[in-house]
């Protein structure tokens, strides 16, 4: 999921960039210093899950984890994943830092879509929502990385399947992780769940 | 209680999976020289093959030299098109892409001397090619050996050159993973001392 340097042209990653730098504004916008240490460990959460590999199907994948990021922090997502994109590609040479813009939208965008979609959900179907939203968040970054790549490899619908296919696996497991993740969480600090997306 | 089970948790999920710190998401590709080729392999960085991964060579002024397809381990060799520094493009699906250059001292020293001779040189301009074996040009017989010699010794140091360009890449270390948390930890301190600072300053004024 993490674009290499050198691939996209400059139209699409000065785009991208400047919707990523929207999306890091109104996240940082709403951070307030109660919230800092529980979106820096959410971002610790999403920089280590990118090493966790699964031996699974086609592709050659990795954990996102978005879906869950979104649903705990909504606009916060947008700056915590930057900050954990920024240390994946200086540390393990995922991605690059010209593409940490693209990169972003691609991760971010999903989860703060599926925030909105399934948080007012949360408090009646916490499984069958928190599913959805890891299930669904991935499914997202899939089809945002390959509409991403149409300007330069061409078949939007060629990439897709193929970003898709290797991501099944991930999408059922993260689906997984995020549904017991907030059972467990609404039972230990409810509150954490936020119930009206702003 | 409830740090415990999170902490078991975590250690699940990361044992379900079998973490392995090698276990990363990009693509590499490393190159050798070896005789008048030059060999490559591509794999991902959890060591699996890249298979039919598009190569394109460059040479510095960005000119497509050639390309080709890894096959089924992830290799590809070709001959030496000119003397010249090549750069190497591996390009996998899914915008993965990375890259190896040969520096032209490399091109021209580890090609053997005899078949580096051969090769068209880059500045076309310049006539004075390198007579081979000066030394011992007058001894057809000593021509041999060396050559047989040189054979043999190319062939006990291909697994080193392999290796030696195999352990030039980069790869994900635990430090790496300790230190990105930490760097987390550390913009989190930041914001934190900011926060008191003007906290403490606000009840100062009070």
């Amino acid at each position: 999921m993490h674009i290499s340097e050198g691939i996209l042209s400059g139209q699409v990653l000065i785009t991208t960039s400047a919707l990523s730098a929207v999306g890091f504004y109104l996240g940082f916008k709403k951070l307030d210093y109660d919230l800092i240490p529980q979106t820096g460990i959410l971002a610790a959460v999403f920089f280590v899950a990118s090493l966790v590999h699964v031996p699974l199907g086609p592709g050659n994948v990795h954990l996102v984890l978005n879906g869950i990021i979104g649903l705990l922090l909504g606009w916060k997502a947008f700056p915590a994943i930057m900050v954990a994109l920024m240390l994946q590609a200086i540390l393990f040479q995922f991605g690059g830092i010209t593409t940490l813009g693209v990169n972003t939208l691609i991760m971010a965008l999903p989860a703060i879509i599926c925030y909105f979609i399934f948080s007012p959900m949360l408090h009646k179907y916490p499984f069958p929502a928190a599913f959805a939203c890891g299930f669904l968040s991935v499914l997202l970054s899939a089809l945002l990385a390959a509409g991403a790549l149409l300007f330069t490899e061409g078949d939007f619908f060629k990439i897709a399947s193929i970003l898709i296919m290797a991501h099944i696996p991930i999408m059922i497991i993260e689906g997984t992780i995020t549904g017991f993740l907030v059972i467990f969480i609404k039972k230990v600090r409810p509150e954490m769940l936020i119930s009206k997306p702003e | 209680m409830k740090r415990i089970i999170f902490v078991s948790l975590f250690i699940f999920i990361f044992n379900a999976f079998q973490i392995d710190i090698a276990h990363a998401h990009r693509v590499i590709i490393f190159a050798w020289i070896d005789g008048d080729k030059v060999y490559t392999k591509s794999k991902f960085s959890n060591g699996k093959p890249v298979k039919a991964g598009k190569i394109i060579v460059y040479d510095p002024k960005g000119q497509e030299l050639l390309t080709g397809k890894t096959d089924q381990a992830g290799k590809f060799f070709f001959k030496i098109p000119r003397k010249t520094a090549l750069e190497i493009v591996l390009l996998a699906s899914m915008g993965h892409q990375a890259k190896w250059t040969l520096p032209l001292n490399e091109v021209l020293s580890l090609s053997s001397q005899q078949s580096a001779s051969n090769l068209p040189d880059n500045n076309s301009g310049n006539e004075t090619k390198k007579t081979t074996y000066n030394s011992s040009g007058s001894d057809p017989k000593m021509e041999e050996i060396q050559r047989a010699m040189e054979k043999a010794i190319d062939k006990k140091l291909k697994p080193l050159k392999e290796m030696i360009a195999a352990s030039q890449v980069k790869t994900t270390s635990l430090t790496d993973v300790i230190g990105g948390i930490g760097y987390i930890l550390g913009i989190i301190g930041i914001a934190s001392y900011f926060h008191y600072r003007r906290r403490q300053e606000n009840t100062k004024n009070d």
